[in-house]
């Protein structure tokens, strides 16, 4: 079903995590990456870990602030491109790592479990940029990293660990 | 008796959350090389960049908060 929508790229080595979500959540999570063809989108989902199979029911749009002139000194810091890189709106991601249980350990909050963000021009492949946050200590987060392409009409399922071990392909199951 | 002035940080993390009562002499060095090794600092809410930190800001603050930095990109 999903191949109808939007081709899946298999990229890194397979893991075992499995993310699953609804066919109407993925066709609403793509509606809103074709938005902006221009600049990346960003928004971060939330659902349950339960061992190897998380579920992603929910996601929430976090404005793209690479451009914003507030946050300019530490977008030079980080060597973050405005045209090609997108740097979360830092209160609204805090105001979503609230209702997770990533904050407080409170077990009765759903997860953070997925990070999703457009490449407008580029494949769905995650970036030299994605993979050297998402591997430096401090950055990035125990996550699927969903990475959409508009131009090319193609998404890949990346996990990562938060350690030094890279990216794997994560299995995705589309309930209808 | 006096009651010795600590600094409450939060720190959250994949591998969980940490909590840290901190002198207010160590607290903004202890910031500092957190926000250079990839931390957000959140103070009330509102997000700090490191230069901006101050002791003033801290002492008054009544919520703290390091989260894991998230960017990224296309190339």
């Amino acid at each position: 079903m999903i191949n109808k929508d939007v081709n899946v790229l298999d990229i890194f080595t397979p893991c075992q995590i499995k993310i699953a979500l609804t066919n109407k959540l993925l066709k609403e999570l793509l509606h809103f990456g074709r938005q902006d063809l221009q600049n990346e989108v960003i928004a971060l989902g939330s659902g349950k870990k339960y061992d190897n199979v998380w579920s992603m029911d929910k996601f929430t749009p976090i404005t793209n602030v690479v451009k914003d002139a507030k946050y300019e000194k530490l977008v030079n810091t980080l060597r973050l491109h405005p045209a090609t890189d997108y740097f979360p709106n830092p209160p609204e991601f805090l105001n979503f790592l609230k209702t997770t249980s990533h904050y407080d350990g409170d077990e009765s909050k759903p997860d953070f479990v997925v990070i999703f963000h457009t490449h407008p021009h580029g494949r769905a492949i995650p970036s030299g940029t994605d993979i050297a946050h998402a591997n430096t200590e401090g950055s990035g987060y125990d996550a699927v990293y969903i990475i959409f392409s508009p131009r090319f009409n193609e998404i890949s399922f990346n996990y990562h660990d938060n350690t030094f071990n890279g990216f794997k392909t994560a299995k995705s199951e589309i309930i209808l | 008796m006096t009651k010795e002035l600590l600094i409450h940080i939060k720190e959250v993390s994949s591998a969980g959350h940490d909590e840290w009562d901190i002198d207010p002499k160590e607290a903004v060095d202890f910031l500092n090389k957190k926000c250079s090794n990839g931390k957000w600092l959140f103070i009330d809410g509102e997000f700090i960049s490191p230069e901006e930190i101050c002791l003033d800001d801290l002492v008054e603050a009544s919520d703290i908060v390091l989260t894991n930095e998230l960017v990224g990109g296309q190339n």
